[in-house]
């Protein structure tokens, strides 16, 4: 391998289990979170000679984000067939997860930009102007969608879980 | 704990994948990779020689467009614009091969021409000049025919001259 493979072979490794986290948040499925993920790897390997000197898995969550988003796009085109997904909450899962069982359910009622921006602001801890350049929006969408995105999971909540992003009624 | 602290913890706590086993097949990323690259380098450069191609086309474009008109002077006159006739018909030649006196379709119209009666001969038409080259077709056929022995006319033998088409 080239050097160049053996420093990305090191980034791939370190990176995936982060980016395919946020993949699963984005999409709610686990397979298509991996597929995103190793999507996400890709490009940024085609562009690795580019991405090495600069932050590198910044890179790679950026393209996870837009890819999932455009794929989300694509979905609206096409027609449902086959089996249904897989849902993001099942019935029979530890108690200790479920918190995210919640969020799960409560992340798939958002669209795919709110969900970008809630995953990019609260995961990933960026600041809304990373998170605007990074989806390709303005300041000021970023504030708004933020907003309306932490009132549907604060109408969203379960009783036992606290209220999300401010008080509740 | 504030709101937004139970949201960060909830979105970081270990989801389906959290004890499942990673399957990153570096491998297969990398080849997928470079075809990426490749396919996207092919892509560059089929833009760039599109892009230079365009570029060629507009300067030669504008090259021609600008490039001032050349005066009539210098343009190839043929010799028959020169003095264009009233009537543009082509010559018809004489099958006896008599170009010298070959009539012309296009008289002109200061030369007056005699009718063949004789009345209006200061009517210059362009028909007796078309009619006079017809005889000198018609006049030449039988000429041709007569060269045909008829079944009817005894065969001259090799030593007998064969007369000429033209009856010279």
């Amino acid at each position: 391998l080239a050097r160049g493979d053996e420093e990305f072979t090191e980034f791939a490794q370190a990176s995936y289990r982060g980016l395919r986290h946020a993949a699963y948040l984005l999409t709610g499925d686990r397979h298509t979170a991996e597929d995103a993920t190793q999507a996400a790897l890709v490009r940024t390997y085609a562009a690795w000679t580019r991405v090495r000197r600069d932050d590198a898995f910044a890179y790679a969550r950026r393209v996870l984000v837009n890819y999932v988003t455009d794929r989300w796009r694509r979905r609206l085109r096409e027609y449902p067939a086959g089996d249904l997904p897989e849902r993001a909450a099942g019935p029979d899962l530890a108690d200790d997860v479920a918190l995210r069982q919640w969020l799960m359910a409560a992340l798939a009622g958002l669209t795919a930009r709110e969900r970008a921006v809630i995953v990019m602001r609260y995961l990933f801890d960026l600041p809304e102007a990373t998170v605007a350049r990074d989806l390709g929006i303005t300041l000021g969408t970023v504030k708004s969608t933020s907003s309306r995105a932490l009132a549907k999971l604060r109408v969203s909540a379960d009783p036992e879980v606290p209220a999300i992003g401010g008080e509740r009624p | 704990v504030t709101d937004l602290d139970t949201l960060r913890r909830a979105l970081r706590a270990p989801g389906a994948h959290g004890y499942a086993p990673e399957i990153l097949d570096v491998d297969e990323i990398t080849t997928l990779g470079r075809r990426l690259r490749r396919r996207r380098r092919l892509v560059a450069a089929g833009g760039g020689v599109c892009v230079a191609a365009a570029v060629f086309g507009v300067a030669t474009g504008i090259t021609h467009l600008t490039r001032p008109s050349p005066t009539p002077a210098q343009y190839p006159v043929s010799p028959a614009r020169t003095a264009p006739g009233p009537l543009r018909c082509h010559p018809v030649s004489s099958p006896t091969g008599a170009g010298a006196e070959t009539p012309t379709a296009a008289p002109s119209p200061t030369t007056p021409v005699p009718s063949p009666t004789g009345a209006g001969a200061d009517t210059p038409t362009a028909i007796p000049s078309l009619t006079a080259a017809v005889p000198s077709m018609t006049t030449a056929v039988p000429s041709l025919i007569t060269a045909v022995p008829s079944p009817t006319t005894p065969v001259p033998s090799p030593t007998t001259p064969v007369p000429s088409p033209t009856g010279c």
